[in-house]
């Protein structure tokens, strides 16, 4: 996560600023004190020649003069050097020392109209090499500066001497010999150079004490300074960290933004994760909201707006600005770090900071309503479900057992023939067609009291009508959500259909009680039997009734026929009862029936077990009995009642083609054995479409 | 006190007067106007305290007229209320900018409707 700078740090800065601008000032005052010394000590040497006799100056006068404007161009040179912040370590101590080598000059050249021994020249600057180094390791305490100045002095010691001898006419010599100046000469007249350079040396220390007594003071209060501004980053620190630890720790999206709508550095951490973005400081607020300037132009502007208003305007109530606010219960979308998008729902509020005259910044929080909105949804969800259902059972109630069969019938024809029509739907009567189906389901859902179906097929009608009304394109996506659409009234309709079949069941079963079949162990098994379709037909996706009537009581050899009858329920969930859109398509009610009824006729028991499904398929078994050569050649037009034999001769069916006779299946030599067994008979009654009854005629 | 009320159904101005004189106010704390044009030259030829104002007004819409009185000197920070059926966002943004200082959402709830006004016509004993 990027800190943001703190601010206490921009104030260390402009504390070094400010001691470096004293330091200058204090150098300024030592230059310019320096300038009026040198000024004065010319104006001494004019005077002392006289202004008239300055205009033709002897040759010892004009070397001195030319000493001095050398000094005055190197001060002028420095103080501009000095102005413009270069060099300034280095321009100090060259210009300290060229100074006192000046005034040394300046002095000398006073003393030359008393002496008219140029030889002097060279003494005084002799002497000058001992006040040098007396003077500037007194005041510098620097051991590097002493030499530099000893060196610079001997240089210039060294210049006088040469020069001197010239200006004399005289060769130059070390040693002294025939009146010449050397290096060694000695005058009388040196103790009263010494007091005079005494005192040049004392006003030299004196500027330097003041220099000092500036760079004590400054320096103590720099330290003062720097203690109170070091107190004063304390502080700031603490609380940034304060603010830090606030800003990390909080469950809200913090931040602050200017008039120009960028966030500021201040900003809380949550803020990042809510937004799955590092990238927070110093952008714009418009910007970190809506990213995409083409796609999201509108709610850009519609925020720009808002925030104009919470800046500027001064006339609204906060409670008026805010019930205006884009931000609130917004939902955003989110890439996490894996670049998966996910949705949040954030909350914003919007603060004023300033005076009521002006809003310097805003700050905003941003809440995170996600969960809270999704148990909200959630919440009324399950509430609508609840109601739905409740509506339905009143529906129910109201409409009456045929009503409803018969509402549920039209409906689910009306909704397949719609189903049957999505692919041509781009066909004007087709079209129409489909609209009328949906739009009589959903009139007579209303009138029923079936909210929920009628809104799910106002949905579906509403889709058929942009296509009707509005000419949008019958293309591939609007038929998929027709379809979709279609198929969610269809679900409606199994939960009403599911709720109905409780109420059957709820309301079937003192009826049970009352025949007093309950408790027998055929009842028992016949309930199984109930159970084994309820659970079966859902499993092959049918919609199939186990209606059972026991008319006997108990059977003597139940446990023999158990399996076979097994067997036969089993098969007809398989094979005989068809799919529910098998079954509207043959104009047949979706939900198929199985009855299994025992009753007694004299001495033997009757089991039937009856189904109302496609029945058996004679032309299948005879292409069967051929493929096996159970029919001879030649007698292909063997009657149906052989061909109904067949089906219980062992291996006519296996498991690998069962599904391939339509309406019969495997296992039928099982039931064919058990009841010859028990020394009783078969037979079978089928047609086409209408269904297959298995009758077992057994002696008691 | 004088409040300006602006509605040109003469129903409406009883409403808002009834509430307010519940609250101790009386009929010499109202002003009345009909239409924008009338409501201006009342509020230029005396001080108003608060206003009232309808969104559907004739002859100068109630935005209009708060843009008007918002542009001089005397009516630059006294609180207008606009009485509205249109709440959404759009028509609220439009009323802020032109620079309402509240509103009410129609119908009118005595209820509410002093509530809002309490905050800027003050409470009488």
């Amino acid at each position: 996560m990027r800190r943001p700078a703190i601010s206490a740090q921009t104030d260390s800065v402009e504390v070094r600023e400010l001691f470096l601008e004293e330091e200058f000032r204090g150098d300024r005052l030592v230059n310019n004190v320096r300038f009026y010394i040198l000024f004065v000590l010319l104006a001494f040497a004019l005077m002392k020649n006289g202004f008239p006799r300055a205009l033709h100056f002897d040759a010892a006068l004009n070397f001195t003069l030319i000493i001095l404007g050398v000094g005055y161009l190197y001060t002028g040179a420095l103080y501009f050097l000095y102005r413009r912040h270069v060099y300034r370590r280095a321009l100090k101590y060259v210009s300290m020392t060229l100074d006192v080598t000046l005034a040394v000059l300046a002095t000398a050249s006073y003393r030359l109209e008393a002496y008219e021994e140029y030889a002097t020249i060279f003494m005084l600057a002799r002497a000058s090499i001992v006040y040098w180094f007396i003077i500037w390791s007194l005041l510098r305490y620097n051991v590097w500066l002493s030499l530099y100045s000893g060196l610079l002095a001997a240089a210039e010691y060294l210049l006088f001497v040469v020069v001197g001898n010239d200006l004399l006419g005289r060769p130059f010599s070390f040693t002294g010999k025939d009146g010449l100046i050397h290096v060694g000469h000695f005058a009388s007249s040196e103790e009263i150079l010494k007091i005079v350079y005494l005192a040049a040396g004392g006003v030299l220390a004196m500027i330097v004490a003041i220099r000092l007594r500036h760079l004590v003071v400054d320096s103590m209060r720099r330290e003062h300074d720097k203690s109170r501004l070091q107190a004063q980053n304390q502080l700031i620190t603490t609380v940034n960290q304060e603010n830090r630890k606030y800003l990390d720790n909080v469950r809200e999206g913090l931040l602050l933004i200017d008039a120009q709508y960028r966030i500021g550095d201040q900003y809380s951490r949550f803020l990042t994760e809510l937004f799955g973005t590092e990238e927070v400081a110093g952008r714009s607020f418009v910007d970190f909201m809506y990213p995409d300037a083409a796609m999201q132009g509108a709610e850009r502007a519609e925020l720009e707006r808002f925030l104009s208003i919470v800046f500027s305007n001064t006339t609204a109530s906060l409670a008026m600005i805010m019930s205006v606010n884009p931000l609130s219960n917004k939902t955003i979308l989110i890439k996490d770090a894996v670049g998966e998008v996910k949705k949040r729902v954030v909350d914003a509020s919007f603060h004023r900071i300033g005076n009521s005259a002006a809003v310097d910044s805003v700050m905003v929080v941003f809440e995170d309503r996600t969960a809270v909105t999704l148990a909200q949804k959630e919440l009324e969800q399950e509430k609508q479900s609840h109601e739905a259902e409740m509506e339905s059972i009143s529906a129910i109630l109201k409409a009456g057992p045929q009503a409803l069969k018969d509402f549920v019938e039209e409906s689910r024809q009306g909704l397949l023939s719609v189903m049957q029509a999505i692919p041509n739907l781009a066909e004007r009567s087709t079209l129409n067609q489909a609209f009328r189906e949906i739009h009589s389901v959903k009139g007579s859902a209303g009138m029923m009291g079936f909210r929920r179906i009628a809104a799910d097929a106002h949905a579906a009608e509403g889709l058929l009508a942009n296509v009707r009304d509005r000419d949008l394109p019958a293309d591939e996506a609007l038929k998929s959500s027709v379809e979709q659409a279609v198929k969610l009234v269809f679900s409606d309709f199994d939960a009403v259909q599911k709720l109905y079949n409780s109420f059957t069941e709820f309301t079937s079963r003192p009826l049970e009680g009352a025949a007093g079949g309950t408790g027998s162990s055929l009842d028992r098994f016949l309930d199984s039997l109930r159970q084994m379709t309820a659970d079966l037909s859902v499993r092959v996706q049918k919609e199939i009734t186990f209606h059972a009537q026991n008319g006997v009581g108990d059977l003597p050899f139940l446990a023999k026929v158990k399996n076979p009858l097994i067997h036969m329920i089993r098969n007809a969930v398989d094979h005989g009862v068809e799919d529910p859109f098998e079954r509207l398509s043959k104009g047949k009610p979706k939900e198929g029936n199985i009855r299994l009824g025992v009753s007694r006729d004299g001495d033997s028991y009757i089991i039937e077990v009856a189904d109302d499904g496609a029945g058996i398929d004679f032309d299948r078994v005879r292409t069967k009995g051929i493929q096996k050569k159970l029919i001879a050649e030649g007698e292909e037009d063997v009657s149906n009642r052989r061909l109904l034999n067949l089906l219980f001769m062992p291996g006519f069916s296996s498991r690998d083609d069962v599904t391939e006779i339509s309406g019969m299946g495997v296992g039928l030599d099982v039931v064919k054995d058990a009841v010859t067994a028990l020394g009783g008979k078969i037979s079978v009654a089928t047609e086409r479409d209408k269904g297959t009854r298995l009758s077992l005629r057994i002696p008691g | 006190m004088k409040i300006l009320i602006i509605d040109d159904a003469m129903v409406m101005r009883n409403i808002h007067k009834n509430v307010l004189k519940e609250h101790g106010f009386t009929d010499e704390d109202f002003r009345e106007a009909g239409d924008g044009e009338t409501a201006l030259k009342i509020a230029l030829s005396e001080v108003i305290d608060v206003f009232l104002v309808d969104w559907n007004i004739p002859r100068m819409s109630g935005l209009d007229f708060v843009k008007k009185i918002r542009a001089t000197e005397r009516y630059a920070r006294t609180p207008v209320i606009m009485i509205t059926s249109e709440a959404a966002k759009y028509n609220v943004l439009e009323a802020i900018e032109a620079g309402t200082t509240d509103y009410v959402v129609k119908p009118i709830k005595a209820a509410l409707l002093w509530d809002k006004l309490s905050q800027y016509v003050g409470a009488r004993p």
